[in-house]
C-alpha cells in the first residue's frame, strides 16, 4: 500500500512561545482577580465579634505623638491580652455547638467562615501579644499569659457585681412593685407570701 | 494624642473622646489597671498571689458582719459586708480569680441572708441570682432565690427556681417543702385553693 505523503505545515518558532505566554498570562490574571475577590469578601464580611476596643486603644496609645507613661502602655497591653483571652474562651465554648450546627446544615456557610476567621484572628493576636510583651520585659511572657486570664475573669466578675443595683431597679419596675421610704414593698395586685423564711 | 483618647501625663489618666458605652467602659478598665500597676510599684505584674494585707482587712470586716448577724443587727451586718465587698473589689485585677470568686460567694451568701432577715427581698433576690450564676451546685442558693421570689409575690417564678434546684439536688427536703408552698400559693392566687 502506497503511503500517502502528509502535507507538512510550517509554523513559526514563536507560536508555542505565544501559546505558553497566553496560558501563563491568563492564569496570572485569573489568580490576581481571584485573590482580589477573596480579599474583598474577607474585608466586607461582618466580623464574628464586635470591634476590639482594647486593641484599638493599645495602638492609639503606642502610636500617639506624646508617648504615654510605660505603665499606661503595659496596662493597655494587659487589657488587649485580656480581651483576646475573653474571645478565645468564647470561641472554645462555641466550637462544639458550631461544629454540630454546621454539619447539620443549621447555620450558613457565611457564619461558619466568620467563625473560622475569628479563630485564626485570635491565634495571630496571641502571637502578636507574645512579641509585644517581650518589648517591655524579656522573659515576662511566661508569666504574662496566665495573668491575662485572671484579669479577664476578674473584670467579668466585677461587671456582674456592679450590675446588681440596676438589675434590682429594672426588676421592681418590670413587676410594678414600688418601694416605700421605710423599705417596705407595695405590690400591684397580689398579697405577697407572709412567710419570712431564711436559709439556715 | 490619638483621635479617640486624651492622656494626662501628670495623673497618667486616659480619657475617652469617643462617648460610646463600650469605649468608656474600656477606658475605665484601663485606668483602673494603670492605677493597680502604679500602686503595686512593680515593673510588671508576675504572679496572681492575693495581697495578705488586704485579706486580713477584709476578714476583719467579715468577722464584724458575722458578729452583727449574731446580735440580729442586720442593717449593720449588711453595711459591713458591703464595705468588705468594696474592699475586695479593690484587689489588683491580676490577683487570683478563684480567691476573689470564693470571697464574693461567701460575702453574698451572708448578705443575702441579712437582706432576707431585714425583709429586703428585692436586694436578696439579685444577690441570690448572682450566687446561682457562680455556684449552681449549692441547694441553699436555690432556696435563697426562691424564698426571695415568694416574698415578692412572684410565686410562679419561685416554683420554677425550686423545681430547677430539685433537678440538681433531687429530694432536698427544704426545696421539696418550699416547692409545695409555692404550688399552694399559686393555687390560692388562681382561686383553686381547697
Amino acid at each position: 500500500m502506497d503511503e500517502e505523503e502528509m502535507p507538512i505545515t510550517k509554523i513559526s518558532v514563536y507560536t508555542p512561545l505565544i501559546y505558553v505566554t497566553i496560558m501563563i498570562g491568563a492564569l496570572v490574571v485569573f489568580s490576581i482577580k481571584y485573590r482580589q475577590k477573596k480579599l474583598k469578601e474577607l474585608t466586607s464580611r461582618k466580623p464574628f465579634f464586635d470591634r476590639n476596643i482594647a486593641k484599638e486603644m493599645y495602638f492609639e496609645l503606642v502610636n500617639a505623638d506624646e508617648k504615654p507613661n510605660e505603665q499606661v502602655l503595659k496596662a493597655a497591653l494587659i487589657r488587649r491580652g485580656a480581651e483576646c483571652i475573653k474571645r478565645t474562651l468564647k470561641l472554645k465554648e462555641f466550637t462544639p455547638f458550631m461544629n454540630v450546627l454546621y454539619h447539620k446544615g443549621s447555620i450558613s456557610d457565611d457564619l461558619w467562615e466568620r467563625f473560622q476567621t475569628a479563630q485564626k484572628v485570635e491565634e495571630i493576636e496571641i502571637q502578636e501579644l507574645v512579641q509585644e510583651t517581650e518589648k517591655y520585659k524579656k522573659g515576662w511572657v511566661s508569666k504574662f499569659l496566665p495573668l491575662l486570664q485572671e484579669v479577664c475573669l476578674n473584670e467579668a466578675l466585677a461587671k456582674k457585681y456592679n450590675g446588681l443595683k440596676d438589675k434590682k431597679v429594672d426588676l421592681l419596675h418590670e413587676w410594678g412593685i414600688k418601694v416605700n421610704d421605710d423599705g417596705t414593698y407595695v405590690f400591684p395586685n397580689q398579697t405577697p407570701h407572709k412567710q419570712t423564711a431564711t436559709v439556715k | 494624642m490619638a483621635a479617640n483618647l486624651s492622656y494626662d501625663p501628670v495623673t497618667k489618666h486616659v480619657s475617652a473622646l469617643d462617648t460610646s458605652e463600650g469605649y468608656i467602659e474600656e477606658v475605665d478598665a484601663l485606668n483602673r489597671l494603670t492605677k493597680d500597676l502604679v500602686s503595686s510599684g512593680l515593673e510588671v505584674p508576675e504572679n496572681g498571689e492575693p495581697s495578705k494585707q488586704q485579706t486580713a482587712m477584709i476578714q476583719k470586716l467579715v468577722n464584724s458582719a458575722m458578729d452583727a448577724m449574731k446580735r440580729r443587727a442586720y442593717a449593720e451586718a449588711i453595711k459591713n459586708i458591703t464595705v468588705a465587698i468594696d474592699a475586695a473589689s479593690r484587689r489588683k485585677r491580676w490577683e487570683a480569680f478563684q480567691v476573689q470568686l470564693q470571697e464574693l460567694i461567701g460575702f453574698l451568701q451572708l448578705r443575702t441572708d441579712a437582706y432576707m432577715l431585714s425583709a429586703k427581698y428585692a436586694d436578696a433576690l439579685v444577690d441570690a441570682d448572682l450566687l446561682l450564676l457562680m455556684t449552681a451546685l449549692t441547694a441553699e442558693n436555690f432556696l435563697r432565690k426562691g424564698i426571695a421570689l415568694l416574698n415578692l409575690g412572684r410565686y410562679d417564678e419561685a416554683r420554677v427556681v425550686f423545681e430547677r434546684g430539685l433537678c440538681f439536688h433531687e429530694g432536698n427536703d427544704k426545696l421539696v417543702q418550699h416547692l409545695a408552698v409555692s404550688k399552694k400559693l399559686i393555687a390560692e392566687e388562681n382561686g383553686d385553693a381547697v
